[in-house]
């Protein structure tokens, strides 16, 4: 296999070319994938710079927030001057400017059930980094109709969660709601903002996404499938819960009832 | 029966604590989940939507447990 790359492009991505396992092969097929990431937040900062730097070609990111300040002592793709830009923007241009090699697509946008599978359905990889319930469940349920690998994390105070759901595979892959059914009542589960967040926790998640993902891409490693990973900052611990398929999974189940995309309400949850 | 109970995300904060180690009455997860909203009222309506694993390994309320299991309560978390 002949490479077309750069003598910018050889030195910007020598450590990766020099590692057996990704090579001029692995590099090549990096900057051939496509992820698409929701959320760029405290999640997606992390995760789409480090894919920025590993020269994944092209980054999808959907987020309909702008900048504010409560958003720079953890999201580390925005900066103080950019405060009022929408996020998407601010995430294009710290992108670009780390990346030449990397295009972006910018969807100022929030999710539903309209726009979701359309949104999707050109990407390899979902990283789902987003703050709520109803755009997680509507994530999953897009992915696993379209049949992509969704590498999903959660946040909150000193504690994260990580899976990857790989819906290449639905007959063996466990799905999102093989964990968690359907959405806890609004008001149950607290948000970052009525929480707090320690930001380091988000930088930490959102990096094992990237992890998860250029593994995803490179072929190489043992994804994150059928395991949630619960990392607590306060104890330095991870502990990993394995999980199967559960045969009455009203979405990937013996018997599925969920056939269509649902929109749930997000009513009591105000963002940041 | 005794059973060790690690305590994970809001769950943690309502009782108070990482982890102990409790002697309740019942065989299953689903009575284990009410011994502990009796204890901690406060921490009922999570309980009750919380995920559940038993030595690791993921589990649904009708498990049976046994002496001496070590169950982690994981409350789901959405923020990103």
């Amino acid at each position: 296999m002949s490479f077309q790359f750069t003598e910018e492009q050889i030195k910007r991505y020598s450590r990766h070319i020099i590692l057996p396992e990704v090579g001029g092969v692995g590099q090549q097929k990096l900057l051939n994938a496509k992820v698409l990431v929701i959320g760029a937040g405290g999640l997606g900062s992390p995760s789409i710079y480090y894919l920025a730097a590993a020269g994944v070609g092209t980054i999808g990111i959907v987020d309909f927030d702008v900048v504010d300040f409560s958003n720079l002592q953890r999201q580390i793709l925005h900066n103080t001057s950019r405060v009022g830009v929408p996020k998407v923007e601010s995430a294009k241009m710290t992108v670009e400017a780390l990346n030449p090699d990397v295009k972006v697509i910018a969807y100022n946008k929030k999710l539903d059930k309209s726009n979701v599978l359309d949104i999707i359905k050109d990407f390899d990889i979902v990283l789902d980094g987003s703050d709520n319930f109803p755009t997680r469940f509507l994530v999953n349920d897009a992915c696993y109709m379209l049949g992509k690998p969704l590498v999903s994390a959660a946040i909150l105070r000193f504690e994260g969660q990580l899976t990857v759901f790989d819906y290449r595979n639905k007959e063996t892959s466990p799905c999102y709601r093989c964990l968690i059914p359907e959405p806890p009542p609004p008001g149950l589960v607290p948000s970052c903002q009525e929480a707090g967040l320690l930001g380091v926790v988000g930088g930490i998640m959102g990096t094992l996404q990237a992890n998860e993902a250029l593994k995803l891409i490179l072929g190489i490693g043992e994804p994150l499938v059928g395991k949630l990973l619960v990392f607590d900052a306060l104890k330095t611990e991870f502990r990993t819960v394995k999980f199967r398929k559960n045969p009455k999974c009203e979405l990937c189940g013996e018997n599925p009832t969920i056939k269509d995309l649902i929109e749930y309400e997000q009513a009591c949850e105000v963002r940041f | 029966m005794k059973v060790e109970i690690l305590y994970f995300s809001q769950i943690k904060d309502k009782v108070g604590k990482s982890s102990e180690v409790l002697e309740f009455t019942g065989n299953t997860v689903s009575d284990l989940v009410e011994f502990l909203a009796q204890k901690y009222p406060n921490a009922k309506d999570v309980l009750e939507k919380s995920m559940f694993a038993v030595n690791e390994e993921y589990v649904d309320k009708q498990a049976i447990l046994k002496e001496g299991d070590k169950v982690a309560i994981i409350p789901p978390v959405s923020g990103g």
